[in-house]
């Protein structure tokens, strides 16, 4: 018989059927069950969820690469630099009033 | 769950940390600023700041004591402590219009007022003056390529 593989749902039902009946299994799901055994469809489903969860883990880590760099790229310089104001200033305006001295100097 | 969850946390949890240690606004520990940071920090009329490691060209940094006078007071008070002259009426007048007048020197760093320590460069600080903002910049110097970068920062050379 051929091997039928069950995706998700599917193969989530035959083993709940399974595991509630496991002396009893109504037709079609008996002869599934007969024919590739329980452990078998257990294994497989087990490795495919696996490997979807890899995949995913996967997909994730490089959207997270990808935003952090670009949160750490697009953070302000006033926040990367280290500094102390004596009242409530911006930091940005400090930096900007050195910059202009710098850029205007004679 | 778990299929959602687990990528999900690889996700928010990196991306919250590098948000949090790059927008997080890096403060100067009181025992690390300088000693004109320090003389000015309680005056009501000025506004002075100590940046560390400001970037003053692609791979020097240099330490930087900002202030800012807020009113006449605090004008009147830099004036006198960085011995910043009256203008002449054609250059007042041009700063009226808006222009700035910015003049760079090197000063001591025991005392910014007096004149430049010929004995030893490294005794002297660059100190910027702009008569547009009101304020004074003084950039702590160690290297003599620190003075270089400071005063050539824009020029292309």
């Amino acid at each position: 018989m051929e091997r039928k593989k069950l995706k998700g749902k599917e193969l989530e039902a035959l083993l709940s059927v399974a595991a509630a009946e496991p002396d009893g299994l109504p037709g079609d799901v008996a002869a599934q069950a007969t024919a590739t055994g329980m452990a078998g469809f257990d294994a497989w489903g087990r490795r495919r969820q696996r490997n979807d969860l890899r995949r995913r883990c996967l997909a994730a880590a490089v959207v997270s690469l990808l935003l952090c760099s670009f949160a750490s790229v697009t953070a302000p310089e006033a926040a990367r630099t280290s500094m102390v104001v004596n009242n409530g200033t911006p930091r940005a305006q400090v930096i900007e009033g050195v910059r202009q001295i710098l850029e205007h100097k004679l | 769950m778990k299929r959602i969850l687990l990528p999900l946390l690889i996700v928010v949890v990196p991306v919250a940390a590098t948000v949090l240690w790059a927008w997080w606004p890096r403060t100067t520990p009181p025992e690390r600023v300088s000693d004109l940071y320090r003389r000015y920090e309680h005056n009501p009329h000025l506004t002075v700041a100590y940046i560390e490691d400001f970037p003053v060209n692609d791979t020097l940094t240099v330490d930087v004591t900002t202030i800012r006078a807020l009113d006449a007071a605090g004008w009147d008070t830099l004036a006198k402590d960085f011995r910043i002259e009256p203008l002449p009426d054609i250059l007042q007048k041009k700063l009226n219009e808006g222009k700035d007048l910015v003049t760079t020197f090197l000063a001591p760093k025991v005392n910014p007022a007096l004149s430049m320590d010929t004995t030893d460069l490294l005794k002297n600080n660059v100190v910027g003056i702009s008569q547009l903002i009101h304020t004074v910049s003084v950039f702590s110097i160690e290297t003599e390529s620190q003075i270089n970068a400071v005063v050539n920062y824009n020029l292309k050379l």
